[in-house]
């Protein structure tokens, strides 16, 4: 692949907004990315940054409470926030698909897994009857189900939670839609099963060109799989950048504090944890959301709103020190 | 090295469960735990790891007296402590404290902090009134939250100080020894860091010893002194840290090791034959449990009879029939194929 | 309290002012009543409304406001009593059979479930009968009767709650049944409990006034709106109102204390608990 493939989905300006006791309250502020053809996209970020609410906003659906209060979402140049509900119906499994974190609640517990592939086909009018069963055996194998007519009969409840998973790809692939949506997929799931469930991505990836919007928390995973990540901070995405050169030189603080928090195997954990404190959605500041828990934050900091800036091809990050913090936090790390 | 009489000693633990229609039906499952021994000294931490299904948790409340044990013992300093938690002395559920997995639940969602952190004050160290806000306020410290918190309700708090306010209900007890069953599963990993960071203090200042379950063997790696690798109920490999985390390892623990994901690319590709999916777990009963799933099989042998305990250094043991000296040289030559550059190199900078 | 009232729906905040005009009339009704409830010959028999009997009267020429006013002390007394009593009762044989768990709850419930298949009016007919009638008796009856179905509400909640850690945890820690039950798991079904007391309630205001209807309930010439009717029934081609108040008195309430209980029901689904 290269940066000539054409974008699968274009998100730019996405707001999307809670209700709650004080007002309309923003989960996602102006969030603007794309994904192209063939290109895994990770949205990084810990619980209540406003991943999941983007992962969502992808197919048009709304969470309950929430409303989108600007921007598009460009689903090969139709805007799929603009669109009727009757639209969504056909596009969803058809264009863009979702894969979600628990597949146990994401299957119907009353269906033999086969009929369920033979359903999206069918509602989808891409077949019917015998020629849809063959093209869901083919699914079922295609997903690494090494006995598929046997998967094909069983009901969800019969299977491990990787077998599951890996059905609800099945029927997320099964329209062979342009654009998925994993919504941390392998979360959950033990290590094994995670090994495989991933390079079975990377294969359907390398195999049918589908782009992918790879929702997670767990960076080590996405360094698997991803081409690019962005890393969301409170509702802000903070950086983006390819995955080798985010994990090799991150230049936004956070992505720094929170790499370094990331348990490994080869490095022992630093013995002062690099972030501190918790997201408090209701006192952010009004310039930079990470400004009360980064360690290199100046006052102004806090009331200077930060925009995405490019600070490198294909590497853009939401802190105007960058520059300066390049080469502090590089002395930083000759000191130790 | 190891004193006389460790903390809490496991001997041959056995739990099966039972299930099915009613309570004058059950039906007995294969044994969830089998043949489980081992021992925690103060001040130590043994991490037990292994897949969902492995029976961490179950031995977990086993020791707390929980579950219903079919045959072996639980020893606290050497005395027999058996048996349910109801029959146990106060004393012996004091000395021993569990802190559970999801915040969420482990947490009277109705009671404030207060309440929650004065039940096993005034239980166990009979306190009252203002001596009992005081040591609340010192709970709370210790697991670095202020006075503040003592009037909030579970759900005014995010999940980290969640899981702090449950350390600190276990610390109430003045405990020798928590079971911390998977208790940073559900953190973020910058919270999970800082409930690290507090767990190693707690162990430094008070000589508490961990009985640690955990999937996560980048965590395991760097927490605990000695680890127990548990697979279907037994005990495949254990010893120290830094012994199991290197050659030789158990056919399964370097299948484990493979699988856990790098930040820098790729994991280490898993042995080919492990990437097929799960296979049937134990081909007979009397063989290796292992042997279905193994990437190193040797042969029948595998399946007619349980592999033996191989002794190595310091506590060391791997349960398999290829001798320790053939794994270390399997697993050490550099045979194993490099991962497969899918990340960066393929993308569009 | 207002801030609870403020998160009933519309419907539900109506149903609570018309309830609590109900037993502001029952607590003050002796006070401001037109005449006694059992005054004879206030007026002539069958008297139509006019200014001196707002309801006009009964067979008796009893003024049929007044009885009703006065009627309204039993009624709302008994059913609150008799819920009142059943719940207690009910949560009572529910939270310790779930906190003990396996064969003891199994057959507890079992004789439970066979107390409350039986038909509830053919029972109650069945004690009141052998034992006299009386209010208190009644009150027992309808407890006695209510127990069992509320147990069954309350064991339901109460299994969801009792598999949760803090339970395990207070396990643990040695804590006596008691406390476990009240400290660590009535708070948490205490929503479910209320809302049940509440459904009872209507159920124990229909059920008090048939059994008076019937004549298995308060004797003449108490004003009790079951009684009421049926004392007026016999007459109803020469007055309908000593049949249509009463029942009017009844209706409203069940209806309100039904829309009270329905919007109770949704306040307390999304009352605090867990973070959003």
């Amino acid at each position: 692949m290269n940066a000539a493939a054409r974008e699968a989905l274009t998100v730019s300006g996405l707001t999307v907004a809670y209700r709650s006791d004080a007002g309309w309250l923003p989960v996602v502020e102006e969030a603007s990315f794309t994904v192209r053809e063939g290109e895994v996209l990770g949205l990084a970020g810990e619980s209540g940054c406003g991943k999941t609410t983007v992962a969502y906003a992808m197919l048009g659906e709304r969470r309950p409470g929430s409303r989108v209060m600007a921007g598009t979402v460009l689903l090969e140049s139709q805007d799929v926030l603009a669109m009727p509900e009757r639209d969504l119906q056909l596009l969803r499994g058809a264009r863009i698909s979702m894969v979600p974190q628990n597949p146990a609640t994401s299957l119907t517990p009353t269906m033999i897994c086969g009929r369920q592939v033979m359903e999206v086909l069918e509602y989808h009018r891409i077949a019917a009857g015998t020629a849809a069963r063959r093209r869901a055996l083919e699914l079922l194998e295609e997903v690494g189900l090494r006995d598929a007519p046997g998967a094909f009969a069983r009901y969800p409840h019969q299977m491990s939670g990787g077998q599951q998973q890996r059905v609800v790809i099945a029927m997320a692939l099964a329209a062979r839609p342009r654009v998925v949506v994993l919504d941390e997929p392998t979360t959950g799931l033990d290590v094994t099963t995670q090994w495989r469930i991933l390079r079975l991505l990377r294969q359907l990836r390398d195999r049918f060109g589908t782009a992918m919007l790879y929702v997670s928390h767990d960076l080590a995973a996405l360094a698997q799989i991803c081409d690019r990540i962005a890393v969301m901070y409170a509702g802000r995405i903070v950086e983006v950048a390819a995955t080798r050169v985010l994990f090799a030189a991150p230049r936004h603080p956070y992505t720094r504090a929170l790499l370094a928090a990331v348990p490994s195997l080869d490095r022992p954990p630093e013995a002062e944890p690099a972030l501190k404190g918790s997201l408090r959605r209701d006192e952010l500041p009004p310039g930079c959301p990470f400004a009360p828990r980064c360690a290199f934050a100046l006052p102004a900091c806090a009331v200077t709103p930060q925009a995405l800036v490019a600070i490198g091809v294909g590497h853009e990050a939401a802190c105007w020190r960058w520059r300066e913090l390049d080469g502090g936090l590089r002395a930083l790390a000759h000191a130790d | 090295m190891r004193p006389e009489r460790p903390l809490l000693a496991v001997d041959d633990l056995v739990v099966v469960y039972r299930g099915g229609p009613g309570w004058l039906w059950p039906i007995r499952h294969a044994p969830a735990v089998n043949g489980v021994s081992f021992e925690i000294s103060s001040g130590e931490t043994l991490a037990l790891v292994g897949e969902s299904g492995s029976g961490k948790s179950t031995i977990a409340r086993a020791v707390e007296g929980l579950v219903r044990i079919c045959s072996g013992a639980v020893r606290l300093h050497g005395e027999n402590v058996t048996g349910p938690v109801r029959g146990r002395t106060p004393d012996t559920k004091r000395r021993i404290q569990l802190v559970f997995q999801n915040p969420d639940g482990s947490l009277n969602p109705r009671h404030s902090v207060l309440t929650i952190l004065s039940r096993p004050l005034s239980i166990f160290r009979r306190l009252r009134g203002a001596h009992l806000r005081q040591a609340a306020i010192e709970l709370l410290a210790d697991v670095q939250l202020d006075a503040s918190y003592l009037a909030r309700m579970p759900a005014q708090l995010s999940g980290g100080e969640r899981q702090r306010v449950a350390i600190a209900r276990a610390l109430a007890a003045e405990p020798e020894l928590l079971l911390c069953d998977e208790i940073l599963s559900a953190l973020d990993v910058s919270v999970q860091a800082s409930v690290i960071a507090l767990l190693r203090r707690l162990q430094r200042e008070r000589g508490l010893a961990y009985l640690f379950i955990s999937h996560d063997l980048s965590v395991v790696r760097w927490l605990a002194h000695r680890v127990a690798v548990l697979f279907r109920g037994e005990i495949c490999e254990q010893g120290r840290v830094e012994d199991v985390f290197q050659p030789p390892f158990h056919p399964y623990t370097e299948m484990l090791l493979a699988a856990v994901p790098r930040l820098d690319g790729g994991s280490m590709a898993p042995p080919p034959s492990a990437t097929t999916g799960a296979g049937p777990e134990r081909t007979r009963a009397e063989g290796c449990p292992f042997a279905g799933r193994c990437p190193r099989r040797i042969g029948p042998i595998c399946d007619a009879e349980g592999p033996p305990f191989q002794q190595l250094r310091d506590g060391h043991a791997i349960r398999c029939h290829i001798p320790a000296g053939e794994l270390a040289s399997l697993q050490t030559e550099p045979a194993m194929p490099a991962a497969p550059a899918f990340a960066a190199t393929t993308s569009s900078v | 309290m207002l801030g609870f009232f403020m998160k009933l729906s519309p419907a539900a905040r109506i149903a609570a002012v018309i309830l609590l005009v109900y037993v502001a009339v029952a607590l003050s009704g002796p006070l401001w009543a037109p005449y006694s409830f059992n005054a004879v010959l206030t007026g002539g028999p069958f008297e139509p409304p006019s200014t001196a009997h707002l309801l006009g009267t009964d067979n008796l020429g009893r003024d049929v406001l007044s009885r009703v006013v006065y009627g309204s002390r039993p009624v709302l007394a008994m059913a609150l009593s008799a819920t009142g009593l059943a719940t207690l009762v009910g949560a009572a044989l529910a939270l310790p059979l779930v906190l003990q768990g396996g064969l003891a709850d199994e057959i507890g419930m079992r004789i439970l479930e066979i107390l409350a298949s039986v038909p509830p009016l053919v029972l109650a007919l069945l004690l009141i009968s052998g034992l006299g009638n009386g209010n208190i008796l009644i009150v027992l009856a309808v407890a006695f009767l209510f127990a069992p179905r509320i147990a069954r509400v309350v064991r339901a909640a109460a299994m969801a709650v009792v598999v949760e850690d803090y339970v395990t945890a207070a396990l643990t820690r040695g804590e006596a049944m008691w406390s476990i039950a009240v400290r660590e798991m009535l708070p948490n079904v205490a929503g479910t409990i209320l809302v049940e007391f509440a459904i009872r309630c209507g159920f124990a205001v229909v059920f008090i006034g048939a059994l008076g209807f019937l004549g298995f309930g308060a004797a003449p010439p108490a004003p009790e709106w079951g009684l009421m009717i049926n004392e007026g029934r016999a007459n109803i081609n020469a007055s309908l109102w000593p049949v249509l108040a009463p029942a009017a008195a009844m209706a409203v309430l069940v209806v309100a204390i039904n829309l009270f209980t329905e919007g109770l029901a949704r306040a307390i689904g999304d009352a605090p608990g867990t973070a959003p």
